[in-house]
């Protein structure tokens, strides 16, 4: 069913003169894609389909339960146990029946979002974790796709448009902000930390703002910075945030298809040995790798390859061996030269950081 | 010569308060580093840095009456 956007619906919105009718055609023309329906998704479903967004995707494997009901308004107690996406694809038709809603009842993954994020016009990210925000990131940088973000905590909530420059410019990403994700247990979630169920909602309906604001060429958007609002004094902060000449993220398709985000983001920490176990993984056949600058010495005293932190940082690379051992001069930068080629490895490779660095090593060289 | 630091989200708790005065740096990296003396537990987390609004990337002078912001990624959604 298409959008009747001379119905009285919309009377008041088609008043705006930056709206008009020609605004309106704008939204019922639109495809947008809803990864996440819970406390920003709600909102943001709620207000796009009140709009005459024409065509909205949602993104969701979870089910509704109880203590989802104080922050996602779209649900009620008789949704519970059932699937988000069908419940706020029913919620979003009662609102207006003439928004066509294609469901996707999983969790988004690489594979997925490639396939998917060709079919929208704009991309909300109203996910709670940060393996899917990451991987959403990276998928809408690599497509040039605009990407509204939010995130909460407690009382406090960020939210930026990213990916949608000036004048067709790539703008800004989320790893400008945050070039790496946290480790696991670092962020609490709303699960762990608790929030206040009016923060989505105020939050998720500033994304629906920039999701309008976007598809009808309306006023600014929150594109050259992040807003940070918090709910406790009513108060909003917007950071500017200038594009990074070096970004940290894959590069190419080949190399966001290979990221296991779930990994990547969390599920893992960075295995650290010392010279104790080293003599046993070298009899292994471990692979070295050097990631100090080329131009650093002393050269390591076993066969070796070099692969510098600061090409690492730039664009991805892989490397061959079942164990590998990462070093550098402390065994401070090849924690994060871990981090990096854990994002590419092969299936079952193990990354190790060496502990001390070369100088564990040497010390290990000398008792021999 | 004083610099205003902000913490926001986790940050905040883990500082007990969502400001403090910090005198007598002439750069970022300094007042940084004070922060971090009087709160170490900062230094296992991820945060971004903002001076007076803007995301920093590298070591910038401050001047009085600059604002440093310690700014997490947050999760909840």
């Amino acid at each position: 069913m298409k959008i009747n956007v001379h119905s009285e619906r919309y009377q008041r919105q088609v008043l705006l003169p930056e709206i008009g009718e020609q605004g309106q055609e704008l939204l019922a023309d639109a495809k947008v894609l809803v990864v996440g329906a819970g406390g920003l998704g709600c909102p943001v479903l709620q207000y796009l389909a009140a709009a005459g967004v024409g065509y909205i995707g949602i993104a969701d494997g979870d089910v509704v339960s109880l203590s989802n009901l104080h922050r996602q308004v779209l649900y009620s107690l008789e949704d519970v146990e059932h699937l988000k996406v069908k419940a706020a694809a029913k919620a979003v038709h009662r609102i207006n029946p003439e928004v066509e809603v294609k469901q996707y009842p999983f969790y988004l993954h690489n594979v997925l979002a490639l396939e998917l994020l060709p079919k929208y016009d704009i991309v909300v990210d109203c996910t709670d974790n940060f393996a899917t925000r990451y991987m959403l990131n990276d998928a809408c940088a690599l497509m040039q796709k605009p990407l509204v973000m939010a995130a909460l905590t407690q009382w406090e909530g960020q939210l930026a448009v990213l990916h949608a420059g000036a004048n067709g410019t790539a703008g800004i990403n989320y790893r400008d902000i945050f070039p790496e994700p946290p480790g696991e247990h670092e962020v609490p979630n709303c699960a762990q930390a608790g929030v206040l169920g009016v923060l989505p909602g105020i939050i998720g309906t500033l994304q629906a703002a920039e999701v309008i604001k976007y598809l009808t060429g309306v006023g600014a958007l929150l594109s050259k910075g992040m807003l940070h609002f918090d709910l406790k004094t009513g108060s909003s902060w917007i950071m500017e945030v200038a594009p990074s000449a070096s970004r940290t993220g894959p590069a190419d398709r080949q190399a966001f298809l290979l990221t296991n985000y779930e990994w990547y983001c969390g599920a893992r920490d960075v295995a650290e040995i010392g010279s104790r176990e080293l003599p046993t993984l070298m009899e292994q056949g471990a692979v070295f790798v050097d990631v100090r600058e080329l131009q650093e010495r002393p050269e390591l005293p076993v066969p070796h390859q070099r692969l510098p932190l600061s090409e690492l940082r730039n664009r991805s690379a892989q490397v061959e061996g079942k164990e590998v051992v990462v070093v550098c001069h402390h065994g401070i930068r090849s924690i994060e030269a871990v981090r990096l080629l854990s994002q590419w490895a092969p299936a079952g490779q193990k990354l190790y950081s060496l502990k001390g660095g070369i100088m564990a090593l040497s010390a290990i060289n000398q008792s021999k | 010569m004083k610099t205003t630091v902000l913490f926001f989200g986790a940050l905040a708790e883990i500082t007990g308060k969502g400001s403090v005065e910090v005198a007598d740096c002439s750069d970022t990296d300094a007042v940084q580093h004070a922060v971090l003396q009087q709160f170490p537990q900062l230094s296992e987390r991820k945060y971004a840095l903002a001076l007076n609004k803007q995301l920093l990337r590298s070591n910038a002078p401050v001047q009085e009456g600059s604002t440093l912001a310690f700014l997490p990624p947050f999760s909840g959604g």
